[in-house]
């Protein structure tokens, strides 16, 4: 490429550059370049261009209601994405809900037994006995924590 | 000094705010999401049928929330939301198969969802969004930043790190190439 073509691609770089300019300032919607047929062809590009694709601002109301839309759509995707089940298993979290719901039951299986196993008293009852009003109050304790763990696991 | 304090405080940059959200304040995203979304905006808005733009403005913002924590800043934050956006583009076109043929969008649905806007506008833009999904990436970045973006050419010289002569003959080749695509 010699000099007169670097120095001519130069002034046209600069022309279309200032054309551009002008048209997305809203100064202009007419061809500029008289004679450069090359050139008239990029500016009646750059033309159709701004008349298809006009420049658009966003005001605040505006911005304020994509956000709006946004967040809702954060927010029902987070609901939707749960994580697969063997993910959910191996959470840390969920293993320490699983190891307490496990105790629980197994405590709560665990007592009855115990109760079922113990010996008759010698004599006719006439209240409790000592070992079996602690089993009834253990029971009862672990029913209200069983409560308390599934009220929390709905949250 | 004070009324420098006071301006960053009132006006924190991309990078306090990346902190901050990082620290777990939402808000912190809100201000990225009102400093960014204009330039999104234009952007997806020119390569996209105008029905799916908000969409794929979503699009962006949601990817950017949830890697954000693991932006370092090795480039600014609208550099590396820019290569969200193009990727988000790139992924709208892939699931829809449009990319080879964005034209074959039915035109009256995309009519349906912009009012005010003439058919022949309607398939101009199509023409358009199509010759740009053609075009060399380097091509379809400049025509982007000048004209959907609207950044100077000065602005342009420095995001790409070259000399403002260099900036506008590429954005003349762009402007060549784009038109015999649009001919084609």
């Amino acid at each position: 490429m010699d000099q007169s073509s670097d120095y001519s691609n130069l002034i046209q770089d600069n022309r279309l550059a200032d054309f551009t300019d002008r048209v997305m300032q809203g100064e202009t919607q007419q061809l500029e370049s008289g004679l450069d047929d090359e050139l008239i062809g990029l500016e009646k590009t750059i033309l159709r261009l701004n008349q298809a694709l006009p420049p658009v601002s966003l005001d605040d109301v505006a911005i304020k209601k994509m956000q709006v839309r946004l967040n809702a759509r954060m927010r029902r995707e987070t609901k939707e994405v749960r994580p697969p089940f063997w993910k959910r298993w191996f959470d840390p979290r969920s293993r320490l809900q699983l190891a307490a719901a496990g105790l629980v039951i197994a405590l709560v299986a665990l007592v009855p037994a115990l109760i079922i196993s113990e010996p008759p008293p010698p004599l006719p009852a006439t209240a409790l006995a000592p070992t079996r009003g602690i089993a009834i109050a253990v029971f009862f304790l672990l029913g209200i924590l069983l409560v308390f763990l599934w009220k929390r696991r709905k949250k | 000094m004070e009324n420098a304090s006071k301006q960053a405080f009132q006006n924190p940059s991309d990078a306090t705010l990346i902190q901050q959200f990082k620290d777990g304040d939402g808000e912190a995203f809100t201000a990225l999401y009102h400093r960014h979304l204009p330039s999104v905006y234009k952007r997806v808005r020119y390569v996209v049928p105008e029905g799916d733009v908000e969409d794929v403005t979503q699009e962006v913002f949601i990817a950017a929330s949830r890697s954000l924590a693991s932006f370092r800043g090795d480039s600014q934050f609208g550099t590396w939301l820019r290569t969200l956006t193009n990727y988000s583009v790139a992924k709208f076109y892939r699931m829809r198969g449009r990319k080879r043929e964005p034209l074959l969008a039915p035109l009256l649905e995309a009519s349906g969802k912009t009012e005010g806007v003439s058919q022949k506008t309607l398939e101009d833009r199509m023409i358009i969004q199509s010759a740009l999904q053609k075009l060399p990436d380097n091509y379809r970045e400049i025509l982007l930043l000048r004209l959907a973006e609207d950044m100077q050419f000065n602005e342009i010289a420095g995001l790409l790190d070259q000399n403002i002569e260099a900036t506008k003959s590429l954005f003349r080749r762009a402007v060549a190439a784009l038109r015999n695509l649009m001919e084609e």
